[in-house]
């Protein structure tokens, strides 16, 4: 009997080698300790993956987690995590998306699924609450996210939720994702190569069951009063309007729009690609279930397709690749999402590649901002066809084969390509990069607002303490709670509601701290199991940012002339690790794993590295 | 003359985003555009791109941007 609320006490096990699907209680422990989503992702990573694995052997486990808000009435919380060793960056990885399969997933009685083992032929699976379905996916291979979806839809009805990958997972493209509901996309660091090394097509979730919780009425009442909080807020109407496009013209004014492979922080033709210039095409907005400031905006492209932009993938295939055509960029934007790409690894791999044509590194002639050879080499990508194969690598093993101090400018961190905010006058975005614990993302923390208010060019101790609040609520909080981190960031619903949520829902009381706590737990656990596969190998270098934006200054916009400094950016870095409790090189030391509860992994680190007391 | 520039929701203040107009003797920011105090901490104010805030003081030739302060996807 499942002793909680708001949890469902359940993991459902599949092993697709013995086709066997088991449906498990965990222990209540799991759940005060790390509360869903990254957090049972990284205990069930730690705890069961030999140190040392290839992220594509059958024997990486691929994750979908859901938290004690997911599913649940109160504000966006149709989000799922999907996790993996990252065959990307052989480290932790994961992402989130947003998608009916949340909701079902939740629905059937389970708040995960691990999944190991390898197919023998092609598969999908059918999970209807406690049923578990290995179904034929021979004629699903080699389709394309969009088509298996529609396929899916046709055989187990409109209201599923299906998760599924294209050609790129199917041919183990290191930053393959899980695409669900045509354009929502998740698991940057391979995901979805993880999947396909399974022989696994899709996952097709149908849920009939209500989700237990403590208090029914006042979790209502809750989200009822959080809904119309964000439907009246001053930026509501403008973020229905733009969503995260309105983002582009913000980036402009501030200078981090990434440009020419983050060059610059300024681009010619913002104007082209800004949300304006999205509403001339807008045809309609989408987004997850349970959301009332759905962000997804949805443009006819230049080829009359649908496509559906945000920020982010619409500046790494514009401006950092100098395509100024907001139509041309939705083109390259869809393909991504029919394929199973990440577009800003893809955005920034392309960036790379035009780099590395113009230095004449490469023999192919590769223009900036030339459409149909963007258009060809993501196809050639996904499919590993001559430049594409390489691509399809990353920016960090192409820059290892090329060379030429390549590696100045190949724009990732820890593995993971750099996403969309240029830090050549951002230093503490910059630390929020090399901190992240997926490599060079945004979502863990994305500081420059606060940097552009309190002092851009500080690196002082209070923007290295509001990183770590940054990472706690968004990082450690939203992750593991798994609900949507855009109410509280773009519309001002204040974090302290979280806890009411999280009360009402489970009935377990948790101040905000005692969630930071779990989130720092979560965080050194992280760590720890970055460190345990790098061992000898790992460094602060991983932190570190690319060297183009301490090199480098930007040439044009306001702040030409701006770089970061090397030994101020690294003493920021020192104060960061000591506000962690790790060492000089980022290890977390003995004393800080004991105060977190992670005692279980100081024996595995111990033969590994030395620890500090 | 001074030219004060919104973006996103804070276009509302400032019709088509972008006013300039003459400014005869310095002011404080807050005297030449009106903010409502309740929105007043979900802004960012720059004045020739240095942070400022509505109680700094502005004159003719400066440049004035509005901004939300915005989470960053």
């Amino acid at each position: 009997m499942n002793p909680l609320k708001g949890w469902n006490g359940r993991i459902l096990r599949i092993d697709l080698s013995k086709r066997k699907a088991v449906t498990e209680s965990y222990d209540v422990d799991l759940a005060l300790n790390f509360l869903g989503g990254r957090g049972f992702a990284i205990k069930i990573l730690w705890d069961e993956l030999p140190v040392g694995l290839d992220p594509l052997s059958p024997m990486n486990k691929l994750i979908f987690a859901a938290g004690p808000l997911t599913g649940l009435t109160v504000v966006s919380t149709g989000k799922l995590v999907v996790a993996a060793k990252s065959p990307l960056t052989g480290g932790y990885g994961d992402g989130n998306l947003g998608s009916k399969a949340a909701i079902h997933l939740r629905r059937c009685g389970i708040d995960a699924i691990v999944i190991e083992g390898l197919a023998d032929k092609p598969v999908y699976l059918y999970i209807e609450d406690g049923r578990v379905e290995f179904n034929d996916a021979t004629d699903l291979w080699g389709l394309k996210t969009f088509d298996v979806e529609e396929k899916l839809k046709s055989i187990h009805g409109d209201e599923c939720g299906i998760l599924s990958i294209g050609p790129a997972g199917e041919n183990l493209v290191k930053f393959a994702t899980v695409v669900s509901q045509e354009g929502r996309s998740g698991g940057r660091p391979g995901m979805g190569a993880v999947m396909g090394s399974k022989k696994l097509k899709a996952v097709v979730l149908k849920g009939t069951g209500n989700i237990p919780v403590h208090d029914e009425k006042k979790l209502n009442e809750l989200g009822r009063e959080a809904s119309n909080f964000l439907i009246k807020s001053e930026g509501y109407d403008f973020w229905i309007r733009q969503g995260t496009m309105a983002t582009v013209e913000w980036c402009q004014m501030n200078s981090t729009l990434p440009t020419y492979n983050f060059r610059e922080g300024v681009f010619d033709y913002a104007k082209s690609v800004d949300g304006y210039a999205m509403e001339k095409f807008k045809k309609l907005r989408r987004g997850c279930p349970n959301c009332v400031m759905t962000c997804g905006n949805v443009i006819g492209d230049y080829e009359g397709k649908l496509s559906e932009l945000d920020y982010e993938n619409v500046t790494m295939l514009s401006s950092n690749i100098g395509l100024g055509d907001i139509q041309k960029v939705g083109v390259l934007n869809r393909m991504c999402d029919e394929l199973g790409l990440d577009t800003i690894s893809m955005g920034n791999a392309l960036g790379f590649i035009m780099e590395a044509s113009e230095k004449k590194l490469i023999k192919e002639k590769v223009e900036w901002g030339d459409f149909d050879i963007s258009k060809s080499l993501i196809t050639d990508t996904a499919y590993r066809r001559g430049l594409g194969d390489f691509i399809a690598e990353g920016v960090y093993r192409m820059s290892m084969k090329i060379g030429f101090e390549s590696e100045d400018w190949a724009m990732h961190i820890k593995g993971l390509e750099v996403s969309a905010y240029d830090c050549h006058a951002a230093p503490g975005m910059a630390l929020a990069y090399g901190t992240s614990p997926i490599g060079a993302h945004h979502k863990d923390a994305w500081i420059i607002s606060w940097e552009v208010k309190t002092g851009r060019f500080d690196y002082s101790e209070g923007k290295v303490d509001k990183l770590i609040e940054l990472q706690r609520i968004r990082g450690g909080m939203f992750e593991s709670l798994v609900t949507c981190r855009f109410p509280w960031i773009e519309l001002g619903l204040d974090v302290n509601w979280y806890p009411k949520f999280l009360e009402a829902a489970t009935g377990v009381s948790m101040t905000l701290n005692d969630i930071f706590t779990v989130a720092d737990r979560i965080y050194t656990l992280i760590r720890a199991f970055w460190i345990r596969e790098y061992g000898l190998n790992w460094s602060r270098k991983m932190d570190t940012p690319p060297k183009r934006w301490f090199k480098e200054p930007l040439t044009k916009g306001p702040l030409a002339g701006s770089k970061l400094d090397w030994d101020k950016w690294n003493s920021m870095l020192d104060l960061y690790y000591a506000k962690r409790g790790w060492d000089l090189n980022g290890i977390p030391k003995k004393s800080t794993l004991k105060e977190l509860k992670l005692d279980f992994t100081i024996k595995t680190l111990e033969g590994i590295v030395k620890l500090s007391e | 003359m001074i030219k004060l520039i919104a973006i996103g929701f804070l276009t509302k203040y400032i019709s088509g985003g972008v006013i300039e107009f003459k400014l005869d003797s310095p002011k404080k920011l807050k005297d030449i555009i009106n903010i409502p105090s309740d929105i007043q901490n979900k802004i960012i104010i720059l004045i020739n791109n240095v942070a400022g805030n509505l109680d700094s003081i502005v004159d003719d030739d400066d440049t004035v941007a509005l901004m939300p302060i915005i989470g960053g996807g």
